[in-house]
């Protein structure tokens, strides 16, 4: 039954009757969430082998705290993971109606993909090791959907599902990483103050002062644009799966998301260093902090927005050619992105 | 739900809920292993205490306690052994042992230390090396060595560099490379069901800038007279 929009109402209503509309065509619902309760469940009773630093057996606790200990997310280098399932929640409503025109069934070799999410999660457990048993979670889940609606909910699932993967905090683990992006970052931004903005500046390290000592900064892990860096892959995962078909062009967007974080990231640093250098120690601290409702923070991320969206629809436009309409119109069941679409 | 539902959905939740049987029961018949450092224990406490020494070379020492927020910090279970060495013509060095318990979330990075104490490493400088231990048998030691300086705004001379060397040890079981440790940690427990109890040792000194190499090569010759008073040496 196809419930009719009106052209009265309002944004709410209409999404009221389109979630009510793809809850009835959806089947198996009590199924999956009866399956999905209890995969929860074991993941938040015996997820986390490891009592350490927060003392309980929930791998959803054990990742809250890898996020940030305080729960200070926006300002966590891993913060992203709590935003990241709303983010493909949101994605699986744009899709909705791709996925509820499959072929919807129960498909018992999902079984399979749950014993191998398990075993994953029992290695996990095992060698304590609770970013293997998040792999193992998320593996569940994708066989718990497989199981209730079929192989072909879970190919057109794939994206944005894989998303989730964002959601493993691994930062702790990419220190060479991390490191190699400060001394690059500090590098540029010694040349740059030196080559063009003559702003004699000295940089011991990681540490960047100003000669005379009124100001110094020391391009610590936080600063090492980790945080820009991955909010910026997942972006480019994003436009590449929204408006581009082959892969190599969605590999493309995702090299080029590490130079342009590090092009937001330079920016912002040549912001805090050119505050200091005109207003001393305070004004750079305020300019670093973000500024007024933090807006200076959004810096490093404007230049990656920008550059993967116009790549993005350089793309698109490539690939849709002479029949860019119908190109456009067939890349999601609807139109790919409106962003992206051009006169 | 037909028949067919009902047999995937009880199946489905009997994997569930015998993982989670499994789980608990794997999880319980886990045995922790033998330390690869000298222990005592400490009345009241399921806790141990690592012994020092108490003289090395020609360096008296004294005990520290370690302080509130590390123990806070670790878990519950991990014990600890913390010495200040001070030679006679002044030359001090630290020696800090952390021992895990049945949690290996014990054993840390030190650059979740490190910072907090108002220290930045140079990567660029740090490096792996080996100390020749002699007594009571032969054989070289890995140790990691990370060159420090003052973090801005951190208390203490601005100048001072701090050489910072580390290593893990287990029960016949030395690296000091934190990947080698967990791969090992983890092959162990797969293959025997023993949990490695790893000690993360630690020895540092502060010194002048230029100083780092003579520090290193004088804390080398420390360590060599030390770890055999404290630590168990590999068995070949």
């Amino acid at each position: 039954m196809h419930t009719e929009r009106e052209p009265g109402n309002g944004v709410l209503e209409d999404f009221r009757l389109d979630f009510l509309d793809c809850w009835q065509r959806l089947p198996n619902k009590g199924f999956f969430l009866v399956l999905l309760i209890a995969w929860l469940a074991l993941f938040h009773l015996l997820g986390s082998a490891t009592l350490g630093y927060v003392h309980s057996p929930s791998l959803f606790r054990w990742a809250l705290n890898a996020y940030h200990p305080t729960g200070d997310y926006l300002n966590g280098e891993e913060g992203h993971g709590v935003v990241v399932p709303f983010v493909v929640l949101a994605l699986f409503w744009w899709k909705r109606n791709e996925l509820i025109s499959q072929p919807l069934q129960l498909w018992t070799p999902g079984l399979a993909l749950i014993a191998i999410a398990l075993g994953i999660h029992v290695l996990g457990y095992l060698i304590q090791q609770p970013r293997l048993s998040m792999v193992g979670l998320f593996a569940g889940i994708y066989g718990i959907m497989g199981l209730s609606w079929g192989r072909a909910w879970l190919r057109n699932s794939f994206f944005p599902f894989f998303l989730l993967a964002f959601c493993i905090p691994i930062v702790a683990y990419l220190a060479p990483v991390t490191f190699g992006l400060r001394m690059l970052v500090c590098k540029l931004v010694e040349g740059i103050a030196h080559g063009v903005l003559a702003i004699d500046i000295v940089r011991d390290g990681t540490i960047l002062k100003d000669a005379t000592g009124h100001y110094a900064y020391n391009v610590e892990a936080p600063c090492s644009g980790m945080r820009s860096l991955v909010a910026t892959l997942g972006l480019a995962c994003t436009f590449g799966f929204l408006s581009v078909r082959s892969w190599w062009r969605r590999g493309v967007l995702l090299v080029a998301a590490v130079p342009l974080a590090v092009i937001g990231n330079l920016i912002r640093m040549l912001t805090i260093v050119i505050s200091a250098e005109v207003g001393g120690q305070k004004v750079g601290d305020y300019v670093h902090e973000g500024g007024p409702a933090g807006i200076i923070s959004l810096i490093p991320y404007i230049p990656p927005f920008f550059g993967l969206m116009v790549m993005a629809n350089w793309f698109h436009d490539r690939e849709a050619g002479p029949n860019r309409k119908d190109r456009g119109e067939s890349l999601g069941g609807q139109n790919a992105c409106p962003a992206l679409e051009t006169a | 739900m037909n028949r067919q539902k009902w047999i995937v959905l009880i199946t489905a939740l009997a994997l569930m809920g015998g993982t989670g049987v499994l789980l608990a029961k794997l999880h319980a018949g886990q045995k922790l292993g033998n330390p690869g450092v000298k222990t005592q224990p400490v009345p009241g406490s399921e806790c141990l205490e690592v012994v020092l020494p108490e003289r090395v070379l020609d360096c008296s020492s004294e005990k520290l306690e370690v302080d509130k927020i590390t123990s806070e910090y670790l878990p519950k279970d991990t014990s600890y052994g913390q010495r200040r060495y001070r030679a006679e013509d002044g030359f001090e060095t630290l020696v800090n042992v952390v021992l895990m318990g049945a949690d290996r979330t014990s054993i840390h990075k030190p650059q979740l230390c490190l910072g907090g104490f108002g220290w930045t490493i140079d990567q660029a400088s740090s490096e792996q090396s080996t100390v020749h231990i002699e007594q009571p048998a032969a054989y070289d030691l890995p140790v990691m060595r990370l060159n420090c300086s003052r973090s801005p705004g951190a208390s203490g001379p601005p100048n001072a560099r701090l050489v910072y060397v580390y290593w893990f040890v287990a029960d016949n079981a030395l690296t000091a490379s934190h990947g080698q440790r967990m791969w090992w940690m983890a092959k162990e427990l797969l293959r025997t069901g023993v949990l490695q109890r790893w000690a993360y040792v630690t020895c540092s000194s502060v010194c002048l800038p230029g100083q780092e190499n003579a520090t290193f090569d004088r804390l080398k010759k420390f360590i060599a007279a030390a770890v055999p008073e404290f630590q168990n040496p590999p068995r070949h």
